[in-house]
């Protein structure tokens, strides 16, 4: 009896082993985004930290992507095949990713449930044009092995990978190199019905540097009170690129949820009625210039107004029944 | 009596509707704006050896290089977790699909991200004998594009993603049930197509990504293999 329960035990062992898979990785990359401003020349040296979060060893490996800003305008990565551009090609043989022992590295191991420090490496060479250069650093984990019994038991499978990225914004700047940007459009529908109340800031940055414009917008009611007040968020505009500013994760989410084209900057309001003036002040930098717009809408609280309406007239003919019938008496 | 009580209304009616067709945007505003420069230190480039560090309010790192500054990052982490990375079919059977599922978990502090994948090539024999990627039943999924599949006469390989937790949201395409994509093709020079999406902070999102498979009876009986890679990638 008891080999028979043996048997029985080692056959679902086997069974379950069949379908049990290699264990993946998981992984926490720190900071997931680096803006830095630089001159030339100049040595930049950025930590960033890996964590490997799974019981296992992990090995990467690492490689650039040169990217630009997404037409989507909301902050989305569009990479780009290599050769992008002469810079790029020139700066990359520039950058490296140094270990602990600050020596250079191709690929990254780390031990389960370790977190290293790293760090970028940027030499920026002397004579070198101002410019931004946007690259993400793309860490992969190596190709799993495959047994041989695999192939030979005629088995079909896929190899999974999932890699995590890290964008790097590299603006060289000089004294020389002005930003420039453009309003591309200041908007909301002119009729407003109820809240919330879109409002569409798109700007195009057509400088050479990556710009972060501060903004807010301060919407004033038809007796010149100041009743809403909308700020902005601080965004990456890329060098020639345009961007649509919000002024919450709400609003991003509000904006995808309505399959707006491009993200909109919400203000909540319980009651909104007669004519309201919008005024955008914007700065493209610290040190200015400041930008300042108007644009106007009015509010009507329709289905409000027609079922307040509709109570009226149901009101009003009960009191006229009532008063002829009191009168009949 | 009765009549002006009715009219009244009415009026009011008619001078609130005229209003809704005012409707419009005031677009197309566009002003060069110039300014001073993006300039983040005034001091003569040097050439730096090593770095010096200074602790942040955080407690964190900043290096202290003259010839730079390190931006405000603005997005500290983003982190992934994918529970295996062997997808197994066993030992395909013709006409009876096979279906796998797994997870990928993703969190990302501040801002979105976008979660690409491709397949090195569709599944392959050492001979070189191949499953195509499925068109679906109306021929007409592609690695942008999803379709139906549920015909067992539709032949080939594709995937589909589904929302289990959180706020991201898979590519367009997915919301009926039974649609696929193909993977986008690297050894055909296809670009990496978006699978999943997030554009604000999110705690923690749960995709589980379905992969299918179905052959033929002409199917040549072998072991075939492919590779898939995701990228989480981060918005700027």
């Amino acid at each position: 009896m008891k080999p028979i329960f043996c048997l029985i035990i080692v056959l679902l062992f086997l069974s379950f082993a069949k379908s049990a898979s290699a264990e993946g990785n998981a992984l926490v990359l720190s900071p997931s985004v680096i803006e830095i401003n630089s001159q030339s020349p100049s040595e930049i040296y950025t930590p960033f930290s890996l964590e490997n979060k799974s019981s296992s060893p992990i090995e990467l490996t690492i490689s650039y992507r040169p990217f630009k800003a997404a037409d989507s305008e909301d902050g989305k990565v569009s990479l780009l095949d290599e050769p992008y551009n002469d810079s790029f090609i020139y700066l990359k043989k520039h950058f490296d990713v140094l270990n602990e022992e600050k020596t250079p590295v191709t690929s990254l191991r780390i031990g389960p449930q370790q977190k290293e420090t790293f760090q970028l490496r940027m030499r920026i060479p002397e004579g070198i044009d101002a410019q931004d250069s946007y690259f993400s650093l793309i860490f992969l984990p190596k190709q799993a092995e495959i047994s041989e019994e695999a192939q030979v038991d005629k088995l079909t499978y896929s190899q999974i990978k999932a890699g995590i990225v890290m964008n790097v914004l590299l603006s060289i700047t000089d004294d020389t190199k002005k930003p420039q940007a453009t309003l591309q459009q200041f908007s909301t529908p002119f009729y407003q019905e109820k809240a919330p109340v879109p409002f569409t800031v798109r700007i195009h940055n057509s400088g050479i540097h990556r710009i972060t414009p501060k903004g807010v917008i301060l919407i004033k009611n038809m007796f010149g009170q100041t009743v809403g007040r909308i700020n902005l968020d601080q965004a990456n505009i890329l060098s020639n690129s345009t961007r649509a500013i919000t002024n919450t994760q709400v609003a991003k989410e509000a904006s995808s949820a309505a399959g707006l084209h491009v993200p909109t900057a919400l203000w909540e309001e319980n009651l909104l009625l007669g004519w309201y003036t919008a005024s955008l002040s914007l700065a493209m930098s610290e040190d200015g210039p400041i930008i300042n717009r108007e644009i106007y809408f009015f509010a009507f609280p329709i289905t409000w107004i027609i079922g307040l309406i509709v109570v009226l007239i149901a009101v009003s003919i009960i009191i006229i029944r009532v008063r002829k019938r009191l009168r009949q008496i | 009596m009765t009549r002006t009580i009715l009219i009244l209304p009415l009026i009011s009616l008619a001078m609130a509707f005229p209003f809704s067709a005012f409707a419009t945007t005031m677009s197309g505003d566009s002003f060069t704006i110039e300014g001073k420069p993006h300039v983040v230190s005034e001091k003569k480039p040097t050439l730096q050896a090593s770095p010096a560090y200074k602790k942040s309010d955080g407690g964190q790192d900043i290096p202290l290089i003259e010839n730079f500054t390190l931006g405000e990052i603005s997005q500290p982490t983003i982190s992934l977790s994918l529970p295996q990375n062997i997808l197994d079919f066993d030992v395909l059977s013709p006409t009876n699909p096979v279906i796998r599922r797994h997870q990928l978990i993703i969190t990302s502090q501040l801002s979105g991200y976008q979660v690409l994948a491709f397949e090195n090539h569709p599944l392959q024999s050492k001979n070189q004998a191949l499953i195509p990627d499925t068109t679906c039943d109306n021929g007409a999924c592609s690695d942008t594009l999803a379709s139906e599949w549920t015909n067992t006469l539709t032949y080939g390989f594709g995937y589909r993603c589904e929302i289990q937790q959180g706020k991201g949201r898979c590519a367009t395409g997915f919301e009926p049930t039974n649609t696929y994509k193909q993977f986008a093709d690297a050894s055909d020079n296809q670009s990496p197509a978006v699978v999943a999406q997030n554009t604000k902070q999110d705690k923690q999102t749960i995709y589980t990504l379905e992969y299918k498979v179905n052959t033929s009876r002409t199917q040549q009986k072998d072991s075939y293999t492919n590779t898939i890679t995701y990228l989480v990638i981060p918005n700027f």
